[in-house]
């Protein structure tokens, strides 16, 4: 049995307490998708002149004519067998729904590793900035970047970039995951399916220029309206280990103010930030739906979308529980990470 | 005391529950529906919210916007579930016909979604197509035109130019009236172009495709009994030698008085599979379209318009054999049909291709999408990259060589890439990440390219079309089934609002499903301009509506998603 407080007993029991939180989030979805006033079959045949025999097959077809407590653990025996059914859209009909996720998904995660790159670069870089300057201009700066940048619409802000990086100074291509043309650029060999991963792999790094040259405007467009809650948090926290006790020592003995910035209060500060970093995650996700529209990027948001237009009821289910999953996930890594930066948490 | 309290606030919350549920509706629901896909571009919204709003100008009704992806949409239109709907219509083959049969005819309607049925306009629609006597085709049209303004299955709103902005080192570009042809383009130190587009197929099966990018892409991997011209309507020999006459004894009759129609296909046709294309071929093929009556096809055009019946008789006299003779027996005399075979309904296929329903155009990640076109389509991404390779093995390469292209196709490969919409499509074109952006610009963007095309070195060509838009109604379903509630939306709807404030200009209104001048004899009449005006008359469409047979909605049944305040 692991020894309390070592990093592998708080590694399984975050594990262990995370299939509650899973089990709590699927039963919402469960709730929402299901059981909420106006099932899906109705919702999505809504304005639609069907017979009311043909919407009861549709939904006897997908187990909607059961009671709820006949559904529930049919549900939950699907999810966790990793069963979602077949697409039932036009565009993918008949397609097992896991099968078309795992195609999307790497473009997704791609993207969002992209994001969160940016993110944390221009939120933590700024948040320093900020905080070791308060109330100077480059502070008052800072505050207003963090206030503006996070409400900015993302699609708008993908339109912007794409006028000035891929028009006005071309500098990056405007939309697509890879180059339009697979015969001069042929795309890498699918391994892992993130195009930049692959290039690597297959040891190309003219190829992994064209991914990444792709994924720039995509990713800054994402990770710049997300890096205004890091810039004020990392500003903030900044500001508060700045004015502590073991701050004001270091300054006592001499310590100069770079180094303590640097080395004591910036790094006390992003405890906390890798906490809202898993949570950000879940924003980056959301987001990258709108951005993955703006820039006809091929990933799971452009399949929800997709999915929503065809009234792909399978497809969509499948797809909310699978970003479920992933946050999941993302939560336990970054719990276990906050275990390994800051050994108090474990006990 | 307290229980008198408590049976008066029960009371009370049962009174305010069903005067609040049971009050009258403020006014009855429809749903309008669109593509929301780009099939027709991204100006679809702006038009369904101005349509909302002249019907909404009536106070009669409320409408309800609906949208939804273009293979959904086309599925959901054949199969009556859609009441009201935007539509628009490029043609099959060239002749006025092609602008009331799938339009009036019974069998026609059904792929419309509109479902109308009057046999008093069925026997229009089969004397109009069973004669080539123009005057007697002019007396048709006219009384077809005006029935459609009395009943109004459909009102006609404007018809669009066609537009495609391209590097200005292709040559080889048309916007034929009826098919688009990449064969023939060039882009000289290139074996390939890249094209970009908003518009997404539903399938390549020429048995269900009934749109325009499914069918541009099956023009290029299948090729028909006739063809057509790269420039123009004029039909030319494609898998047969000759395109049947009178003079070539091509068009006879047979022994029961019955019109023949005799094609000799080339010999040594191969699929490019490899599979052998004989006179078999092409007889099952029309015969699987017909008997699989797939929804929302253009099956009633071989069955209906081009007189082929249900069990339709063709015969191949010399099978086994060369086996390259088809000789088509019609129920009635055609004008149409040598069209109607050019048209991708009639495309052959192979004998593995699905009998009992569509054939999926992927299977296990593999194309089956097997032509004998001067491409093949070698690569497919649903919803995103479609990739068109040279037919190495193409039966007719000098099919144009009269017309100066001595060699077709002249590219190796076509990648069509799907853009989400107007402005990724405008910034891909702009910026050179594709060659060619095809199918739909808006209106704004299209007039920026047009600014900057000389700096850019871009083309653009934009061209007349006989592309029409509508509005369609299913008269099957209530509230529609009321022709005073069509003819109430005829007199609401303002023609010039939407080319003006949708489509600055690059539109033309639209009276009648009948566009005007592009046919030879021209059999147009603005039938809807001179009933309902060129202007909305809302108190004519509100007077109508308030006289319709309608029943009073209540709020408790509004919320329910099944659309029931009209009845």
């Amino acid at each position: 049995m692991p020894k309390q407080g070592s990093l592998l007993a708080y590694t399984v029991s975050r594990l262990i307490l995370a299939l509650p939180t899973l089990l709590i989030l699927l039963t919402v979805l469960f709730l929402v998708l299901r059981i909420l006033p106006g099932d899906p079959v109705s919702a999505l045949e809504a304005g639609r002149h069907r017979s009311i025999r043909d919407i009861a097959a549709d939904k006897a077809r997908l187990g909607l004519d059961q009671p709820w407590w006949i559904q529930y653990p049919v549900y939950l025996g699907q999810v966790f067998s990793g069963n979602f059914g077949v697409s039932l859209g036009s565009l993918y009909l008949g397609q097992p729904v896991l099968g078309v996720i795992a195609q999307k998904l790497p473009a997704t995660i791609e993207l969002a590793i992209g994001g969160m790159i940016v993110a944390t670069i221009m939120g933590v870089g700024t948040g320093v900035l900020g905080g070791a300057n308060r109330d100077k201009l480059p502070d008052v700066i800072v505050r207003l970047y963090g206030g503006i940048i996070w409400v900015i619409p993302v699609f708008w802000l993908g339109l912007m970039l794409q006028l000035v990086f891929a028009v006005g100074l071309h500098w990056f291509p405007p939309n697509l995951r890879y180059a339009a043309d697979p015969v001069i650029y042929a795309p890498p060999t699918h391994i892992t399916g993130l195009y930049t991963l692959d290039s690597l792999l297959e040891g190309s790094l003219d190829k992994f220029a064209i991914s990444i040259d792709h994924l720039f405007l995509p990713s800054l467009t994402l990770g710049l309206v997300v890096s205004g809650f890091f810039t004020r948090t990392v500003r903030a926290n900044l500001l508060r280990t700045i004015n502590s006790d073991y701050v004001e020592a270091a300054r006592a003995r001499g310590v100069p103010e770079r180094f303590i910035v640097l080395r004591y209060a910036f790094r006390n500060a992003l405890i906390p930030i890798v906490t809202i970093l898993g949570l950000q995650f879940a924003i980056l996700f959301a987001g990258a739906v709108l951005t993955e529209k703006t820039f006809s990027w091929d990933g799971m948001g452009t399949l929800l979308l997709n999915s929503i237009d065809s009234r792909d009821y399978a497809m969509i289910q499948g797809t909310v529980v699978v970003y479920a999953f992933i946050i999941v996930i993302i939560s336990v890594i970054i719990d276990v990470i906050n275990g390994l930066i800051d050994p108090r948490v474990r006990y | 005391m307290i229980l008198a309290i408590v049976v008066i606030v029960i009371l009370a919350i049962g009174v305010g529950a069903a005067v609040v549920l049971l009050r009258p509706a403020a006014t009855p629901t429809i749903t309008l529906w669109y593509n929301s896909t780009g099939h027709y571009g991204d100006t679809e919204p702006a038009v369904a919210q101005l349509v909302k709003a002249q019907i909404e100008a009536t106070g009669k009704v409320t409408v309800n916007l609906q949208s939804e992806d273009w293979a959904s949409y086309r599925a959901d239109l054949a199969k009556g579930n859609l009441p009201m709907f935007l539509l628009g219509w490029y043609p099959d083959y060239f002749d006025t016909d092609d602008y009331i049969s799938p339009f009036y005819s019974t069998s026609g309607a059904q792929s419309q979604g509109s479902f109308y049925s009057n046999a008093t306009v069925d026997k229009w629609v089969t004397n109009e197509s069973t004669t080539v006597d123009t005057t007697i085709r002019n007396s048709y049209f006219q009384k077809l035109q005006n029935q459609s303004a009395t009943d109004v299955p459909y009102i006609p709103l404007w018809m669009t130019n066609a537009h495609v902005v391209y590097d200005s080192d292709i040559s080889g570009v048309f916007l034929h009236p009826v098919v688009f042809k990449y064969f023939i383009m060039n882009k000289p130190g290139f074996d390939h172009i890249t094209v970009g587009t908003t518009d997404s197929p539903t399938s390549f099966d020429p048995a269900l495709a009934y749109d325009y990018f499914s069918g541009e892409i099956i023009n290029q991997v299948f090729d028909t009994l006739l063809v057509y011209s790269p420039t123009n309507g004029t039909l030319l020999p494609g898998l047969v030698t000759q395109v049947p006459s009178v003079t070539n004894g091509g068009i006879g009759t047979d022994a029961n008085g019955n019109q023949t129609y005799t094609f000799d296909l080339r010999p040594g046709l191969k699929f490019t599979d490899g599979s052998s294309l004989n006179a078999t071929t092409v007889k099952n093929a029309i015969q699987r379209v017909i008997r699989l009556n797939l929804a929302g096809s253009a099956e009633f055009l071989l069955e209906q318009v081009a007189q082929l019946g249900r069990t339709p008789t063709i015969d191949t006299p010399n099978c086994p054999g060369p086996c390259t003779r088809i000789v088509f027996h019609l129920n009635q005399p055609v004008g149409l049909f040598n069209e109607i075979m050019s048209f991708s309904v009639a495309a052959p296929v192979p004998w593995w291709y699905n009998q009992t329903g569509a054939q999926q155009d992927l299977v296990n990640n593999v194309v089956k999408v097997t032509g004998e076109g001067p491409y093949q389509l070698t690569s497919l991404t649903p919803n995103q990259q479609y990739v068109l390779t040279k037919n190495s093995g193409y039966y007719n390469p000098g099919l144009y060589a009269s017309f100066g292209i001595p060699t077709i196709p002249i590219l190796n490969k076509i990648i069509i890439n799907r853009y989400s919409d107007s402005s990724s499509l405008k910034l891909a074109i702009q910026t050179h990440q594709i060659n060619m952006a095809y199918r739909t610009l808006n209106p704004t963007d299209l007039s920026s390219l047009q600014g900057s095309a000389a700096s850019l070195n871009l083309r653009v060509d934009i061209g007349t079309s006989p592309q029409i838009r509508f509005l369609v109604f299913n008269v099957k379903t209530v509230p529609f089934n009321d022709p005073n509630v069509r003819r109430a939306i005829a007199y609401a709807v303002d023609r010039n609002s939407i080319v003006t404030n949708v489509f600055h200009g690059f539109a033309v209104t639209l009276y009648s499903m009948v566009p005007p001048g592009f046919f030879g004899p021209d059999y147009s009449k603005p039938v809807f301009q001179t009933i309902y005006g060129s202007l909305p008359d809302i108190a004519k469409a509100t007077s109508l509506l308030s006289n319709a047979k309608l029943a009073i909605g209540f709020y408790l049944f509004q919320a329910n998603e099944i659309e029931r305040p009209w009845t």
